[in-house]
């Protein structure tokens, strides 16, 4: 969220207390931003957390090599998959991004990390060219692919006839990653769950870029509506930590 | 991604904020309840549902709005027709309770309404030829709060509607997935979706129209309604003022702050190509995007904010994002603008840069402040721009 800015102390004791919540997985930040947050996501990592903690980077063998000295467990690779972002914000090509992807994750791969890639603007993207970014990533050694719902405009009907499609071919672990910017972040990240994916993305608050993300603690008030989903996570400790949070979201006026 | 695979239906929304008992009794004066009504059409939502408390404030009641009048009795339905009133909303109990022969005319139209919490309640329902009749030709479904066997709907939309009927899906929110279901009971054929502002609600909290209004806009599988969203911002003070209840900052579609943007990636983006990272521009619904600079700012931030205040540091953007990066760790937040230009002032006096306000280094636009090749006191128009926001 614009604005906020959690110190490194503020970050690890955030981290401690979604270790105890048992989430599964931690990202820890960006460290080729370098200076205090490469700092804080090193600190993270060193802790010894139950839960795994990674490090977000773009497609850059730079953004990757700052991961690695954190000692990070996974290295989440973000990839640009819409026509917009590579054709207006990266002012390349497809071809472009599958060869620069391969050259990412097989860095990554050879310097012994868990690597996990991410459909930047899935939802605006070429289905078919999802499927053979896809394939690529998993075919250098990638272990996960993360659907980006980057701008917020998915709906259950395109989730429960994408996400078997995807998951089909890719055969492979699927995690979901909601905007809100219409309010659906928790439902279709509930839908994407009852379709066949197992990881989501989720955060404190809902706090993230514009209208945040899924909020962890709707999410689980979701689930629990559905026999067959179980997220054992305890709401009421959410709601704590959402209440330490809030006193760094207060310290900016705008 | 166009649409085009769902066949569009027709689809009006109904807000049911001013029916809440909630409401803010001591603000309820006819201006700003007719200022409410009006903003609430302006942006597409057709019909208004009120309680009778409303509807003899707003008495006379302007013919251009469109009133859904929510009544508990026969002496409410009356009052309501006595005022004009012709759409009328209850819960089937009350209708069951109501004795109706002698007193609905042809064109009186009312709405049942049935608690729906479990898809299983749906078997429960029994709908009686007699009552179309007697004017009830719509069932409104509150609750559907179980996402799961939402199918279920498409069916029981169907089967009513060879008998006639139309439904009202009003979702209600508990669970985060009232706008989905609201855009799944349009896709199945509900002819309309009620909801509240915000997804207000003292007692159940709804649909928030706002977010189902854009989703409608923007999808493309549906038909929308005519109105124009970027009433949202006014339309949102007026529902603080009735309600006493503050939108939050990160609220869909409304919220102050959902156009701010800090972290270095999306400057970027944003600075290339606004729809990178924008579902829709801010201006579709009366707002502005805001550049933040602070800890996740890069370079492209610092270079993009510079100019946006209008001032030039040749050659230094890089000391002053490092600058920046440090003042926002320090006072754990982001910076204000004139944090930023007291920080790019302090700079221009250490290194000697040549720094005006505007653009042209030979001079400053505004005020024609000029160096005449040598350095410059260009803190003449910092200062000024800070002080008065113009030199």
């Amino acid at each position: 969220m614009a604005g906020i800015v959690l110190t490194t102390k503020e970050k690890v004791e955030v981290a401690k207390m979604l270790d105890a919540l048992r989430v599964y997985q931690i990202e820890a930040g960006i460290p080729a931003m370098g200076g205090e947050e490469k700092k804080s996501v090193a600190k993270i990592a060193a802790l010894g957390l139950r839960c795994k903690v990674s490090a977000w980077n773009r497609m850059h063998i730079q953004d990757i090599e700052h991961s690695l000295q954190c000692g990070v467990d996974m290295v989440h690779i973000s990839v640009p998959t819409s026509d917009l972002h590579i054709q207006n914000k990266l002012q390349k090509d497809r071809v472009w991004v599958i060869n620069q992807l391969r050259r990412c994750v097989s860095y990554a791969q050879e310097r012994g990390a868990y690597v996990t890639i991410g459909l930047e603007d899935a939802s605006r993207a070429d289905p078919a060219f999802l499927r053979v970014v896809g394939a690529a990533a998993l075919l250098e050694g990638a272990k996960r692919v993360r659907y980006a719902d980057t701008v917020g405009i998915l709906h259950r009907h395109r989730i429960v006839r994408e996400i078997p499609q995807l998951h089909a071919v890719l055969k492979s672990d699927l995690e979901i990653h909601c905007h809100n910017d219409l309010g659906l972040a928790v439902s279709n990240s509930f839908w994407a769950v009852k379709a066949g994916v197992r990881y989501v993305d989720s955060t404190i608050g809902g706090m993230g870029e514009r209208a945040g993300n899924c909020d962890l603690y709707q999410m689980i008030l979701a689930c629990r509506e559905c026999p067959d989903i179980w997220l054992p996570i305890e709401p009421g400790m959410v709601l704590e930590l959402e209440q330490y949070l809030r006193k760094a979201a207060r310290r900016y006026k705008g | 991604m166009k649409g085009g695979y769902l066949q569009k239906q027709p689809v009006h929304l109904t807000d049911r904020t001013l029916s809440d008992p909630g409401i803010m009794k001591e603000n309820l004066q006819r201006e700003n309840l007719l200022h409410f009504c009006m903003l609430l059409q302006g942006v597409g939502i057709q019909k208004i549902e009120i309680s009778l408390e409303v509807l003899d404030i707003l008495a006379p009641v302007p013919c251009n709005l469109l009133l859904l009048l929510r009544v508990n009795s026969k002496e409410e339905l009356l009052r309501g027709m006595e005022q004009g009133i012709l759409d009328f909303i209850c819960t089937v109990e009350v209708w069951e309770g109501m004795e109706t022969d002698d007193y609905l005319f042809p064109d009186v139209q009312m709405t049942l309404e049935y608690s729906v919490r479990r898809w299983s309640d749906l078997t429960s329902i029994s709908l009686c030829k007699e009552w179309q009749q007697q004017g009830c030709r719509c069932i409104r479904l509150a609750g559907l709060i179980d996402p799961v066997d939402i199918d279920i709907l498409d069916l029981f939309i169907s089967m009513v509607a060879e008998d006639g009927w139309s439904v009202d899906a009003c979702p209600y929110n508990n669970t985060s997935q009232a706008v989905s279901a609201a855009l799944d009971a349009v896709i199945y054929g509900a002819c309309s979706i009620s909801g509240t502002f915000c997804g207000w609600g003292t007692r159940e909290h709804f649909a928030p129209l706002e977010e189902v209004l854009t989703a409608l806009y923007l999808l493309d599988e549906f038909t929308i309604p005519a109105g124009d969203l970027a009433l949202l911002p006014r339309l949102g003070s007026e529902y603080e003022k009735l309600t006493g209840c503050a939108i939050p900052l990160q609220k869909p579609v409304i919220g102050e702050r959902i156009f701010w943007y800090e972290s270095g990636i999306h400057a970027d983006g944003i600075s290339k190509d606004p729809a990178t990272y924008e579902p829709f521009p801010p201006a579709l619904v009366g707002k502005t995007r805001r550049l933040v600079l602070g800890k996740h700012s890069g370079i492209r931030a610092v270079r993009e904010k510079l100019k946006e205040l209008g001032v030039l540091i040749a050659g230094a953007e890089e000391q002053l994002l490092q600058q920046v990066k440090h003042h926002s760790m320090k006072l754990q937040r982001g910076l204000y603008t004139d944090e930023i230009l007291e920080i790019a002032g302090k700079m221009h006096q250490r290194i000697g840069n040549h720094v005006v306000a505007g653009r042209d280094e030979n001079g400053c636009k505004d005020c024609g402040y000029h160096s005449a090749g040598r350095r410059t006191n260009g803190r003449h128009c910092l200062d000024y721009k800070r002080k008065s926001g113009s030199c």
